[in-house]
């Protein structure tokens, strides 16, 4: 009789134990990541509140190992911090530890913190940083000695407003990245519409807000940048940005502009050169199918088909669906939410933060996505929905993604960004939630063979070019993407069971223009190289 | 004051409803309300006043007072499909999937030859994206109007939607197309057809469907939604004038709330 019992609880326990999720969340006394995000929750529910934070993975002090950096609220026209608020910079110790480097690398931040942007507008070959604000958006300048200057007045980057996202690509193809600023509603405090439910103030849907103009600025290659809004085209466009990414749509070389705008239609910036046209509406990306404008937020692209062409992904909110959009070819795409499922798995949630990576190495594209619903208050009104929402983690098995368990607990999660924390070709993830502590999840493992690229100069724009087992892959260098983060500038790629390359090519963009090629690339390991140069 | 109260009392409640309910379908809506407060004054737990009240209130937009109605309706009568499926149905338009099930599907086992509980139902799981029970569901629904005599076009537009979003189309199809059969002036049936032919890269067909659906009536599909099909249809035809006056009045048209 005692065997009985005994034998079950060793069942159920091997049940528990077999049920193996795909990421570890490391905890904060393990890695020394403290970062709490306040975000300055006040009984009205001013709408900024629910935006932020996001999450930078770079590696801002050139030791080969992923530093993190956290936008945090800060004082506004609607918020008086009780103590001072900060932004967050943690140093990688290189053996699973961080250390907050913040004050001495003088990026506190200013104003009230939303998202982050990783570049190197000047070209020297060190990370510098660009944070957006509620309020006045900081660039800083990277001195190279673990220490930063805030340089946004001296750059011409200090325009006040609500930003989200930018995005550093180079439109002009004249070598230097621009950088687009995406900027959400007009807002100030006396806009600030005070929506309830019930006597009960909750954050206002976005429709409730008027439109505003974002923002392209031109690097003059000298430390300052021109205002191009008006002449490229992007400023003659009244949106609600959340996310936004640079690819290119056509294969023209030229980098194009995808915008996901909250409540009102998505825009896609096709580059013409110097001008953009913007072909949101007939490319089949504006709306939804029924001609109704969603709640765009994250965004990401790549071509997850493996056709060649770079499709889109928007994570929308709850109801809506998420879109995956496959490019035809001719300028349009096909909403095929449906068709792979993740149109059902995404119904009852609000995305933000968004990835195409290769979680398992297995040479195709998989899909993350952070979620979380903006109302923190909605469990009052509905027993649908949840104010924390999963971690979605669709594994492509060619046509169709399948959901797998990416960790136990739900977040309510913003942004989102990907990159291998500890150099052991696995990409984890960072997820930064709104009024919590972030999540480290470390990826537990995968039985494939992968390859890290690390493009030094121009990269973005670049075309990735490889054949592993005769089989021909490509890959392009986008630019921004997830919601209000940045990833690991280098590019993991995922083999299989090839245990190595045949041969590898990358194609730099203009103005360089030229294709670097390499035979026999032994697999396991992070290469880095310059154009024209060896792979290191 | 104390003589109107006395006569208030006089009248049963039943009375006082009967009232309500003939002055609501005359559309008298705040003289209704009126009867019914008398109705539940005398009796406060009369399940079809406090319905009605219900009913009332949602047409109002106000459901805080539906919600108090309907729960406790349902809190009194147990047993009353009517009363297990208007909380349900509340729940449903007021987005409220999960609580929803609940009481739809008791609603559906007091009283298996309404078709209405299942329907909701349906629709339910499929807010929860549960398609697979959803569309179980879908063809009891079916099953049911048609043993009935009574097919409804709605039922098959809001299953056809459902696998269109699903990306089965053919199966779509068939439902679109029933819609047609059923009622062939159907807005639903024509835009949603014309969506799929858009969608198959047959945009003449897709015109001829939009331009039907236009002229049809019906409530489910806007003007709106028509002239974003049209338009886009005529782009990939290569007619820029009539792709740019569906556009026009795309644009200019209240925001649909289809998603």
């Amino acid at each position: 009789m005692k065997t009985v019992p005994a034998l079950l609880i060793l069942t159920v326990a091997v049940a528990l134990f077999a049920h193996s999720f795909i990421f570890d969340p490391l905890l904060s006394s393990r890695t020394g990541i403290d970062f709490v995000h306040d975000n300055a929750l006040s009984a009205r529910r001013y709408l900024p509140e629910s935006m932020g934070p996001g999450v930078a993975i770079l590696d801002f002090d050139n030791d080969g190992h992923m530093d993190l950096y956290f936008t945090n609220s800060g004082p506004s026209d609607f918020f008086k911090p009780l103590r001072p608020l900060r932004n967050a910079l943690y140093r990688n110790n290189g053996n699973g530890t961080f250390t907050d480097v913040t004050l001495k690398a003088g990026v506190i931040g200013r104003d009230f913190g939303i998202g982050v942007s990783t570049c190197d507008y000047n070209r020297d070959g060190w990370t510098d940083l660009f944070v957006t604000n509620y309020g006045v958006n900081v660039l800083y300048r990277n001195n190279r000695d673990g220490t930063f200057t805030d340089v946004t007045k001296q750059a011409g980057l200090d325009a006040p407003g609500l930003h989200t996202v930018a995005i550093w690509f180079d439109y002009d193809r004249n070598g230097t990245d621009d950088v687009f600023v995406g900027h959400f509603v007009k807002y100030n405090k006396s806009l600030e519409r005070g929506c309830q439910y019930n006597g009960i103030p909750h954050y206002c849907y976005p429709l409730s807000y008027d439109p505003w103009p974002s923002r392209l600025y031109r690097n003059n290659g000298d430390g300052t940048f021109t205002d191009v809004s008006e002449q490229s085209g992007i400023g003659r466009h009244m949106g609600k940005v959340f996310g936004a990414v640079a690819t290119d749509i056509n294969g023209d070389d030229r980098l194009d502009l995808f915008v996901a705008n909250d409540s009102v239609p998505n825009f896609l910036f096709l580059n013409q050169g110097r001008t953009f046209t913007e072909i949101g509406f007939d490319a089949g990306v504006a709306y939804s199918a029924d001609g109704a404008a969603r709640s765009g937020m994250g965004v990401d692209a790549a071509d997850y088909d493996g056709d060649g062409r770079e499709d889109l992904f928007v994570a929308n909110f709850n109801r809506e669906r998420f879109s995956i959009y496959r490019n035809r070819g001719d300028l349009t795409f096909s909403d095929e939410a449906g068709p792979t499922g993740i149109g059902t798995a995404t119904q009852m949630y609000s995305g933000w933060g968004a990835k195409f990576f290769d979680f398992d190495h297995d040479s195709d594209l998989d899909l993350i996505v952070a979620n979380g619903h903006p109302d923190d208050r909605i469990e009052e009104i509905s027993s649908t929905l949840k104010h924390r929402e999963p971690v979605l983690l669709f594994e492509n098995t060619g046509g169709r993604f399948v959901t797998r368990e990416v960790v136990a607990k739900d977040y309510p999660a913003r942004g989102l960004a990907v990159g291998d924390l500890d150099n052991d070709g696995l990409p984890d993830i960072v997820i930064a939630n709104n009024g919590e502590s972030p999540v480290v999840l470390r990826n537990r493992g995968a039985a494939n063979y992968w390859m890290g690229l690390d493009l030094k100069g121009p990269a973005t724009g670049a075309r990735i070019t490889w054949s592993a087992r005769r089989n021909r892959r490509s890959r392009l260098k986008t630019s921004g993407g997830s919601y209000l983060s940045a990833h690991d500038p280098r590019e993991l790629i995922g083999l299989g069971k090839a245990s190595k390359l045949d041969w590898l090519e990358v194609r730099w963009p203009a103005p360089l223009s030229r294709t670097d090629r390499f035979e026999n690339v032994a697999a396991g390991r992070y290469y880095s190289f310059r154009p024209g140069g060896k792979l290191e | 004051m104390r003589l109107a109260f006395l006569l208030l009392l006089a009248t049963s409640a039943a009375e006082h409803y009967r009232r309500a309910s003939a002055l609501f379908d005359q559309q008298k809506f705040d003289e209704s309300n009126q009867a019914l407060d008398a109705a539940l004054a005398v009796d406060p737990g009369y399940v079809p006043a406090l319905t009605l009240k219900g009913r009332l209130a949602m047409a109002f937009n106000r459901f805080d007072v539906a919600r108090l109605a309907f729960e406790r309706a349902s809190r009194l009568a147990p047993d009353s499909a009517y009363a297990q499926f208007m909380l349900g149905f509340f729940y449903y338009v007021d987005n409220d999937f999960m609580k929803a099930l609940a009481p739809l599907d008791r609603a559906r086992k007091l009283d298996p030859p309404d078709s209405r509980s299942a329907l909701y139902l349906a629709m339910s799981y499929e807010g929860l994206a549960q398609p697979d029970k959803a569309i179980g569901l879908y063809e009891q629904t079916i099953e049911i109007e048609t043993q009935r005599g009574k097919p409804s076009p709605e039922t098959h537009t809001a299953y056809g939607r459902l696998l269109f979003t699903l990306g089965r189309q053919d199966e779509a199809v068939s439902q679109f197309a029933r819609v047609v059969e059923l009622d062939p002036n159907s807005r639903d049936g024509h835009y949603e057809l014309g969506r799929i032919e858009f969608e198959r890269g047959d945009y003449a067909e897709a015109v001829v469907l939009g331009a039907k659906a236009l002229t049809a009536k019906g409530l489910g599909t806007t003007d709106r939604q028509i002239h974003f099909l049209l338009s886009r249809a005529y782009s990939k035809l290569g007619k820029k004038d009539q792709a740019a006056a569906h556009l026009k009045k795309f644009q200019s048209s209240p925001a649909t709330l289809r998603r």
